[in-house]
This record gives C-alpha cells, structure tokens and sequence, in this order.
C-alpha cells in the first residue's frame, strides 16, 4: 500500500498538478448472504440475533491526477460489521441496582449486555483510476481485504482471519478549489459498488463467505497540496 | 461494623439483580440433546460451528419413531478431535426439513 500511495505521490509532483490527501468515511449496504444464513440459524435456537443493516467504513486516502483526464486514487481503510444478541436487565431489577449503586450504574452501566457478539472487521486496500470528466469523474480499480470474523460469547473468544481481492466502481465529484479556515481543504463525494467477498477456510468447511459486497456512499475532506 | 452488615445484602441483591438466563446452555462435558419427532421419518442430528460447518454428525439418516429421543454429543467431532470452545449447533432434520435448532455454547 506504501508503494501505491508512494507511486501517487511521485506521479502527482511529476506530473506538478493537483495531489490531495485526507480522511474518508463511508456508509455501504453489504450483501453478507451468509451471515444472514447464520443469523437465520441462531433466530430457529431461540437467540434473539441482529445484524447491522449498513457497514460503516473509515479510511484514508490520496488522490492524484497523473494526466489532464486521469486521477488515481490510493487508500487504506478499515470496515466494521456486527452481529449481536443483547441480554436486556429486567427494569425493576436494573432500577433498584442503580438506586443501590448511588447512581454508580447509570453512570457507567448500560441496560443490555451483549452475549453473543460476532464482528466482521475488514481492512482494505485500494488502488483505482479514475477518468475525469469536469468535477465528475468514473472509474474503478483493484482491492485487497483482508477480514477477521471473531466471535464472543459469555465465556468463549474465538477469531479467524482470511484476505482475497476485490473491486470497487465508482463515480466521484471532487471540489477543486475551496479553503476552510485559510487551509486548501477540498470535499469529495464518490457513490459506487464495492465487491469484496472473502471465504473462510476452516477445519470444518471451506465456503462460509463474509460478503461485503454492495453499494457505497463515499465523502472525504483532503488537504489539497 | 454496621456497614459491613448492609454490604453484604447490597452485593447479594446487587448480584441477583444482574442474573441473566441465557437462551443457550453451556456444556463442559458430554450432554444430552434431546428431541421429539411429530411423526415417524428419517431423522438426522447434526453440530454444526459458528461458519455453518459440519462437526458432529450424531443421527445419520436413521429411520425413527415418532415421540422423543436422546442422544448424547460427546463434544467431539467426527474425527475424534475436540473443537475449539464456542458456539456450537444442534440442527435437527426429519425427512430432510430441519425441524429445530439447539444452540450450546461449548466450554471445555
């Protein structure tokens, strides 16, 4: 990922146009076919188990234009996916506590506590291009994921991990000009289609799939350089 | 002294309070999965991980009366191996459609 992200910086000031570096944070709507499946299984055993509907994605990333039509974008950014069953405190039961704890467990207790607790943490790496067309450009471009599933229960932690590639296709609208308190600070947009499904080879089967594959909503605030 | 007196009621309550049942058993060591058919049919019983996988089959394909039945998971898997603590699944199929899902959560 150095070397991609090092790759745009050189080709940016060789190139002496627009380089612009910054934070990223995306909402996406992964497909998790068989995460659902799972989820399904525990709901017939009695288990009470949601999964979040939207995956939210942090990251950061460099943009590059290496040519008047073409931008390359480079980034590193980590997705989150949960699966929860909570166990709500009986009121009266969690009322009284409090009472008796001086207010001590509203302060630092919640109501629920989460027995079973699955994550899915995705950590991708992304490299596209982009072909510019005014403030709006479209491409797309290869990733990396690697994705650890770790799995809590009251008195178990278990965790495996499993990478392969994937692939993003998106279209971007990029501020090109702009300040925020006297910084070269620039806002961008991008909406697209993320495939990225990794499949996890364990003692016991070779094709349980965390999929987060699915649509996307993009925005990023960069320092223009 | 006094204080002391009251502690220990609070603690009790306090405890009593927070006890939560969970919708889930956990198994230190071999347990009993019991299970009633509604009709007679072939019946299989099969442990499957928390990524779906086959662990344990303890009914294979076995012609079975209606009414209840037992049998016991070792908390092994078909190769004699124990698997690693976690939640585990009982899935029970009659003629092929799975009737019930028993959820342990295995804790050697």
């Amino acid at each position: 990922m150095m070397g991609a992200l090092t790759m745009i910086v050189s080709l940016a000031v060789l190139q002496g146009s627009s380089f612009r570096i910054g934070f990223t944070f995306d909402g996406s709507w992964p497909s998790m076919g068989d995460e659902r499946d799972y989820a399904d299984l525990l709901e017939e055993g009695g288990i009470d188990y949601n999964l979040d509907g939207t995956t939210w994605t942090g990251g950061i990333e460099a943009l590059g234009d290496v040519s008047e039509k073409l931008r390359l974008r480079g980034a590193v950014s980590v997705s989150r996916f949960h699966g929860v069953y909570e166990d709500d405190y009986d009121p009266f039961g969690y009322a009284i506590t409090g009472i008796l704890t001086g207010g001590l467990l509203f302060l630092f207790g919640s109501g629920d506590e989460d027995v079973v607790a699955m994550e899915d943490a995705a950590t991708n790496i992304e490299l596209a291009c982009y072909y510019k067309l005014g403030s709006i450009s479209i491409g797309g471009g290869p990733t990396f994921v690697s994705v650890t599933r770790s799995m809590d229960t009251p008195n178990t932690e278990s965790s495996e991990s499993a990478s392969g590639p994937g692939f993003t296709a998106g279209v971007r609208l990029d501020g090109e000009s702009g300040g925020f308190l006297g910084l070269p600070i620039v806002f961008g947009l991008e909406g697209g289609y993320r495939f990225s499904s990794v499949s996890f080879d364990t003692e016991y089967t070779d094709d349980f799939n965390v999929d987060f594959s699915g649509p996307y909503v993009r925005i990023g605030t960069y320092l223009k350089i | 002294m006094k204080l002391r007196f009251m502690l220990v009621p609070l603690i009790l309550l306090f405890a009593a309070c927070i006890d939560s049942s969970y919708p889930f058993d956990t198994v230190e060591g071999p347990v009993d999965i019991t299970y009633t058919l509604a009709s007679g049919g072939i019946a299989e019983v099969l442990v499957t991980d928390s990524y779906m996988g086959l662990v344990r089959t303890l009914v294979d394909s076995q012609e079975q009366e209606a009414g209840e039945h037992t049998v016991t998971w070792d908390l092994m898997d078909d190769g004699g191996e124990y698997p690693e603590n976690g939640l585990y699944n009982v899935e029970i199929y009659l003629d092929g459609q799975r009737i019930e899902v028993q959820v342990l959560e295995v804790n050697r």
